[in-house]
């Protein structure tokens, strides 16, 4: 009897990991998309920059869309002088490659050119050591972790109906323990990521003003490649706080990570 | 042996008084060298080093008189275990004429040994009219202060140096503040190296003077005439007021504080004292014999300048030391150094300054450091190094040159490339990596070094991760649970096995049938029917016969129809059994069916 459930519960896992990797496989990018990457490389290395950036736009819109690409693009501004796009794809690929060096430096090269001698609103860095989780590893990366620990628990519990053994009881709580932690930094991470709550400046000089609308005062003047922090957000204004001063900017001048 | 001991301990003893002899040092001191005809000098007699000697006799005592003296008194103390002692005698003497008056030399016996020390000479002047009016007036006569600003030199050049000195002299006077004067003046940079000012006691016209000197550095920026001051000080002056007891109307017995005059009061006063000014001519550096090289140094300046390492390979660093030293503002001394050419790749220069003043002039001494990659083996001088700076003191331009410098360029190594964007820094060897050139690293073309192409939450495998598990957990564990429950109960675990049991032995009845096996057959079909009732109802098979049927049957609730089928059933394979004539098959067979159609009926209505 007992064997018999055994049995249904390891083939039906089977079964379910089975039908996920074909599907996986069928999700994978298209041909096409990761052909358009290649050729912007390629348009990349003879220097012709602007090309780049429209194959790699194209790219992404295609469905390949890894954190590599958003580096590359941010090279390829960086290199035909828009340093605010540069600045906003280097966020974007940091989002999806949190501990790749590469990315990590291009930012800081990209942001210590920019005019406005603001310090983006970041964590200090023991609390980055702290919340590592959260800091260094991306929201793919917790969503998978959460996803497979998810999986060990049930099957585990699945066993435990069957086999009340201590060892398997130890798995079920200290896997317990870290799906909270990793939940709980994925949870975070998503709802930071999807909140859209950074930007960077685009435009050469926009100015800051104390409502949504030109009507309103001139607060203060913010130049191309400043990050800042988004507080509320309407049809064609947001509202930011930068260096702790807060207004109004034009959406037109920003680019919302 | 206690000889032996003792001997050791005088020998011991002799060579220490010995040693003491040998560092006896005798020092004449006094505490004044200006005084006036009715004060007195004190006068020491210091002798380090042994506290066995005579009194000190004075070989010629020019003008004094020994009012008191000499007093003596001794130290001895132990420092890291080595013993130091010293006694010293002092005199008070009293001038008994004006003019430059002799103490000494003064002689002293030491052990067997005699000292003499150095004759030192003393100003006396004429003595200070006692001024009573401020006991009185409890005004501060103005000619008991004044302020003095002087400078160096009256003519300087922009760029130049001139040095300044604000003195505060007074006499007679009971000052407790002096607040610092305002050096802040226009057209002047003020060089302020941090020092306190000075105290000093000197004589003017035959007049002690106490006087604080504030000192101070300018560097003149515009040309033209200037005026530097009046300078202004604030004095706190202390001013004893003689109070009559009986106009007293303080509550104080002694009508003031008893730490001041005992009959009478102190009261500040601030003062504020003016000095004079002083104008200048600052006149521009002239054009004439201008150097194209000058950048606007001003002053007395020495240049040098080494390569360092002499032989490298193509692509390895070369420091070139330039130290730009002397006098005048190295703020505005710089040296033209080489910049980039096809020979050398060079980088932006380390540098460091050291500014101070030291006898009233602005010393300074400027360093840099330079790292220059030579590109090709061709390269094989380093150019010269050139300053010239304009000399205050000759009126002319002066033009100095370090280099050029040999320079022994090998070829790079067959797999070497040229270092081109960071090298080690040049810094006292302390070995940090100094940026030389920042980039953006190269874009990522592998496919590894990409991440994932498609987000986690747009994979199938993702939300199957999460949903198969579960779900299968909630279908194993459902069943989990069942089982558990027919192990612990019983009664559940007959009547839910009722159904398969009574279909299993239908199939050996039908087995039997087929097989003529009648016994068997009759056997099969009748527990067939037995055994489900009793495990629907949870008692024991054998409690279930013809008779007791139709009771256990009506208790729970089974239709008359139903039972008088299963009693037919029943009584059917008791005759088989037991009274066993014709066996008919097709008989066998129609009952085998009607049980399967009971056993349904039974299912429906056992409650």
């Amino acid at each position: 009897m007992l064997k018999k459930y055994c049995k249904v519960s390891i083939f039906t896992f089977a079964a379910i990991a089975l039908t996920g990797l074909m599907i996986a496989q069928q999700c994978t990018a298209s041909d096409d998309a990761y052909t358009v990457f290649v050729q912007a490389n390629q348009v990349y290395k003879s220097t012709n920059y602007s090309k780049a950036i429209l194959l790699y736009n194209k790219a992404n819109s295609l469905g390949f869309s890894p954190g590599g690409l958003y580096y590359n693009l941010g090279n390829a501004y960086y290199r035909s002088g828009k340093l605010g796009e540069a600045i906003a794809a280097y966020l974007k690929a940091r989002q999806l490659l949190p501990r790749d060096s590469d990315v990590i430096e291009n930012l800081n090269i990209a942001r210590a050119e920019t005019i406005d001698n603001v310090v983006p609103e970041e964590s200090p860095a023991a609390l980055r050591q702290f919340l590592f989780l959260y800091y260094k590893f991306s929201l793919d990366e917790l969503l998978w972790g959460t996803a497979i620990l998810i999986a060990i628990l049930f099957i585990s519990l699945s066993f435990y109906a069957f086999l009340p053994f201590s060892p398997i009881k130890r798995i079920i709580n200290i896997t317990a323990v870290i799906l909270i932690i990793i939940g709980i930094a994925a949870g975070t991470k998503f709802y930071n990521i999807s909140s859209h709550s950074t930007a960077v400046v685009v435009s050469k000089e926009a100015i800051v003003r104390a409502g949504p609308g030109d009507s309103y005062a001139e607060i203060f003047v913010i130049h191309n490649g400043t990050e800042v922090k988004i507080l509320e957000k309407e049809k064609s204004s947001a509202k930011i706080r930068v260096d702790k001063k807060k207004g109004w900017i034009n959406i037109d001048d920003i680019d919302i990570i | 042996m206690r000889k032996l001991l003792k001997y050791i301990l005088l020998t011991t003893l002799l060579f220490s008084t010995a040693a003491a002899h040998a560092q006896v040092e005798v020092i004449a001191s006094i505490n004044k060298r200006v005084i006036s005809i009715n004060e007195n000098v004190n006068f020491q007699v210091v002798i380090e080093g042994s506290q066995n000697a005579s009194k000190p006799t004075f070989e010629k005592l020019q003008g004094f008189d020994i009012l008191q003296g000499p007093s003596t008194s001794t130290q001895m103390s132990f420092v890291n275990g080595r013993q130091s002692k010293s006694i010293t005698f002092s005199y008070i003497l009293q001038p008994k004429s004006e003019g430059t008056q002799t103490i000494g030399p003064v002689a002293v016996k030491v052990g067997s040994q005699k000292y003499r020390t150095k004759a030192i000479l003393v100003e006396v002047v004429k003595g200070n009219k006692k001024n009573n009016s401020s006991d009185i007036t409890g005004e501060v006569p103005k000619d008991n202060f004044f302020l003095n600003l002087q400078t160096d030199k009256t003519k300087a050049y922009v760029n130049g140096q001139i040095g300044l000195a604000l003195t505060l002299y007074y006499k007679d006077t009971d000052i407790t503040d002096v607040t610092q004067p305002d050096f802040n003046l226009k057209g002047f940079f003020v060089y302020d190296d941090g020092s306190r000012p000075s105290q000093q006691r000197v004589m003017i016209d035959n007049v002690i003077y106490q006087s604080v000197r504030f000192q101070k550095l300018l560097i003149p920026l515009k040309s033209g005439k200037q005026t530097i001051g009046p300078f202004y000080i604030n004095i706190t002056v202390r001013v004893p007021v003689h109070r009559n007891r009986r106009d007293s109307r303080d509550d104080n017995f002694f009508g003031g504080s008893i730490f001041g005059n005992f009959f009478g009061n102190y009261k500040t006063k601030v003062i504020t004292v003016k000095s004079n000014p002083i104008s200048f001519n600052i006149e521009k550096i002239p054009t004439t014999g201008k150097p194209n090289n000058y950048n606007g140094a001003v002053g007395d300046f020495s240049l040098n300048a080494s390569v360092s390492p002499s032989t490298v390979q193509v692509g390895e660093p070369v420091t070139l030391t330039v130290e730009l030293s002397g006098q005048g503002n190295i703020d505005n001394a710089s040296v033209i150094l080489p910049t980039n050419t096809t020979d050398f790749r060079i980088y932006e220069p380390e540098t460091s300054r050291d500014t101070r003043v030291s006898e009233g002039q602005l010393i300074g001494k400027r360093t840099y450091k330079l790292a220059m990659v030579p590109t090709s083996i061709n390269t094989d001088t380093i150019p010269a190094i050139h300053f010239s700076y304009f000399n205050v003191d000759s009126g002319k331009y002066v033009s100095l040159q370090k280099g050029p410098f040999k320079l022994n360029v090998k070829p790079a190594p067959a797999s070497g490339k040229i270092k081109i964007t960071e090298l080690v820094s040049v810094r006292n060897g302390q070995g940090s990596i100094r940026i030389l050139n920042q980039d953006i690293f190269p874009i990522k073309i592998a496919v590894d070094a990409l991440g994932k192409a498609k987000r986690t939450t747009s994979d199938p495998l993702f939300y199957i991760l999460i949903i198969g598990p579960s779900i299968s957990w909630i279908f194993l564990a459902f069943l989990a649970k069942r089982r558990h429950r027919m192990l612990n109960d019983t009664a559940l675990y007959r009547r839910t096995n009722a159904s398969r049991l009574v279909k299993t032995r239908l199939k050996k009845a039908s087995s039997a049938l087929k097989s003529d096996n009648n016994k068997l057959f009759y056997l099969e079909l009748s527990d067939a029917i037995t055994h489900f009732i009793a495990d629907k109802i949870h008692i024991p098979a054998q409690q279930v016969t013809g008779i007791t049927l139709s009771k256990i049957l009506i208790d729970h609730n089974v239709s008359k129809n139903t039972i008088e089928e299963a009693k037919e059933v029943l009584e059917y394979c008791d005759f088989g059994r037991f009274a066993p004539g014709d066996f008919l098959k097709e008989t066998a067979i129609e009952k085998l069916d009607e049980s399967e159609k009971l056993i349904t009926k039974l299912d429906k209505e056992i409650s």
